[in-house]
């Protein structure tokens, strides 16, 4: 663990008062009149800003004073390796790009080449391959097997 | 008997062809998909949901139980031969049927967490049968300001339950409701935290959000953060049970439905308390506690069947009074809203072909899924050992998939990456998950019973002190949220006092 750990923790306990103080600022835009009710649509978001913003603030204590209860992290391991996750990232990014303009089979395919790299996998061919039959098969399956509206993309078009 | 006159019914519609073609197909995608490493019930039913949108609402749920029940069996199947499990409520079952496995007892352990998930499944949908009209009758006499109350509660009980604080808990219960709040308000028309985006103003799907959260932060986190993969555990020795397994048994599976059952129907957070209480009985109950750690048979037989127990309690208070009670029930109720159908207590008189069908329809998929585990187990085993980068690459696909079909958008594949980073980091400073689901899709429908109840009392506050099911449900939602730091300080108090008094 040690102080990387503890300081990720303030920074997102921060975020939390972050947010709700972003929310408060947004609230002061919404009209407060109310109905019968005498609350407007304002009431209830001024309510959660604040509560965000009194949490974050407890939170944000207890992780600069360590005295929040231990993190039980899960199997991985303590370091964050930022490579992986910017493959994962890119295919994600890509794939809402390439969705309505190449169509599902290319995006999605592009997305499985990305997802696999970044967890490792190293034969470039055999994953490239992979991806492509998966996205055709699922392709047909959801549009023509349960009638999805999947985008087709210039190439399948036809079918 | 009018309920079970209503159940024969239910079986009527349930026991057509058709309607058992759906649900075979329900319990096979449900165990098929339940059974990968790390996707717990409630992203096996989010991803599986646009398989259900080309079928009529009926056959829908039919095929939706059956794939909630199935991503509950197959759970249990990866739990106990990978040690992943996929929801907080099996990691029980994961720690003492994966030692089980690793003893050369893997055949047992599967087969009394698929019997016990059998006997419970079936005996809690009996209980359910019989309970969820009972309640719908209550529900009918609730007021907007009792329902606000009740919402309340299920708020304080969820963030307290789960995680490692009730601090974290709120937040995340806050960030999820604060997510409920983005677009238009249903009673004025009024614009919110919309960034002038249309595509806001739908408000953000809590299909969306929890796919995200569960599929998108998963992968982001183990790519990123790569322990000791897990290797799954050959199986070896008997496949079946012997007798003296069926001894151990039966007790713990019939006392882990006791557990299982009133704590999913409560708004206690599902499966996960009544787990690690069974866990805890089992362990005082057993012949030979020290078994316990190494693979008691006991220790797998109990939790599991507290675990779908509880499955089926949680299911009562979603049909009878729309109230999720767990990130699962929470994508069931999204999935009913799809349909433009309202849980409450109205389902059962308007819709109950549906509700009827749906319910003999848990009796069946049990069954089938009876029948499905125990001899094909070793085709599941076969899912559990696909390569790890491929499985993450099969599941991101299946992900953006459900995802666009929803409402056939971009926006919602630009709002599936955003939540997936904090799901990414929720996963990674170890922040319950379930809390913000349930904020997401249960703020708003606090929001519109709290306005409702304050235009009958015209503006005045007292409507929650004054009516009395209010009065008491908000006064326990005090109690969850004050008690435990009170009594901790008091216990430490005596403590701090004890040792004082220890040394002079």
């Amino acid at each position: 663990m040690g102080n990387r750990f503890l300081r990720g923790e303030v920074l997102i306990a921060a975020g939390i008062v972050a947010l709700g103080v972003a929310m408060a600022v947004a609230t002061l835009a919404i009209p407060a009149s109310g109905g019968y009710e005498r609350i407007g649509p304002a009431a209830y978001p001024w309510a959660i800003a604040l509560s965000l913003v009194i949490i974050g603030a407890i939170l944000v204590r207890e992780a600069a004073r360590g005295t929040a209860p231990a993190i039980s992290a899960g199997p991985g391991s303590d370091r964050t390796a930022l490579r992986p996750f910017g493959f994962v990232s890119l295919g994600l990014i890509l794939h809402l790009l390439l969705i309505e303009r190449a169509g599902f089979v290319i995006a999605s395919a592009t997305l499985f080449f990305c997802t696999a790299r970044a967890l490792g996998a190293r034969h470039w061919i055999v994953t490239a391959a992979i991806a492509v039959a998966l996205s055709i098969a699922v392709y047909f399956a959801f549009s023509s097997g349960l009638n999805l509206d999947l985008p087709a993309g210039p190439w399948l078009g036809g079918w | 008997m009018a309920t079970l006159d209503a159940l024969l019914h239910g079986f009527s519609i349930a026991l057509t062809l058709h309607n058992l073609g759906w649900a075979l197909l329900g319990v096979t995608l449900g165990t098929a998909v339940g059974v990968l490493p790390g996707i717990g019930p409630a992203l096996t039913v989010s991803l599986l949901l646009p398989v259900t949108f080309g079928l009529e609402p009926t056959s829908a749920f039919i095929m939706f139980a059956g794939i909630y029940y199935g991503g509950m069996y197959g759970g249990s199947t990866a739990s106990i031969l990978l040690n992943t499990p996929g929801e907080s409520a099996s990691i029980i079952t994961a720690l003492e049927g994966n030692l089980m496995a690793r003893g050369g007892r893997a055949g047992p352990a599967l087969a009394t967490a698929a019997i016990g998930s059998f006997v419970a499944g079936t005996l809690a949908t009996v209980l359910l049968t019989f309970l969820a009209p009972l309640v719908a009758n209550l529900g009918l006499r609730f007021g907007p300001a009792d329902y606000f109350a009740l919402m309340v509660l299920s708020f304080t009980t969820v963030s307290a339950v789960l995680g490692r604080s009730l601090a974290w808990g709120l937040a995340s219960l806050l960030f999820g409701m604060a997510l409920g709040l983005v677009g238009i308000d249903v009673q004025t028309g009024q614009e919110r935290f919309t960034l002038g985006l249309p595509a806001l103003l739908d408000g953000i799907d809590v299909i969306v959000v929890v796919i995200g959260l569960f599929a998108v932060g998963e992968t982001l986190y183990v790519a990123s953060c790569p322990g000791d993969p897990e290797s799954v555990v050959p199986m070896r020795g008997s496949r079946w049970m012997s007798r003296r397994d069926w001894a151990r048994s039966w007790k713990p599976w019939l006392r882990g439905t006791a557990l299982g059952f009133p704590f999913g129907a409560m708004p206690a957070g599902g499966g996960e308390i009544p787990t690690f209480l069974s866990y805890a009985i089992e362990k005082r109950l057993a012949a030979k506690p020290d078994e316990f750690g190494k693979g008691a048979i006991e220790g797998v037989a109990g939790p599991e069947a507290a675990n779908n127990a509880a499955a089926a309690g949680v299911l009562v208070p979603l049909l009878t009074l729309g109230l999720p009670t767990s990130a699962t029930a929470a994508v069931m109720l999204a999935a009913f809203q799809q349909y433009g159908l309202q849980p409450g207590p109205l389902l059962f008189e308007n819709s109950g072909d549906l509700v009827w069908g749906l319910i003999a329809s848990l009796y069946i998929g049990n069954v089938m899924l009876l029948a499905l585990n125990l001899p094909l187990v070793g085709l599941w085993v076969r899912l559990l050992s696909i390569p790890r980068p491929y499985l993450y690459g099969g599941i991101l696909t299946f992900a953006t998939l459900g995802t666009y079909t929803l409402n056939n958008s971009v926006a919602d594949l630009v709002t599936l990456y955003l939540v997936g980073v904090v799901g990414f980091l929720m996963r990674r400073f170890d922040i319950p998950v379930a809390p913000a689901v349930i904020g997401l899709i249960l703020g708003p429908m606090a929001e519109q019973q709290m306005r409702r109840a304050l235009s009958i009392s015209e503006g005045h506050f007292s409507i929650f002190v004054t009516e009395p099911i209010a009065a008491t449900l908000l006064a326990v939602a005090a109690l969850v949220l004050v008690a435990p730091p009170v009594w901790r300080r008091l216990h430490s108090g005596q403590v701090a006092r004890a040792k004082s008094r220890q040394t002079p």
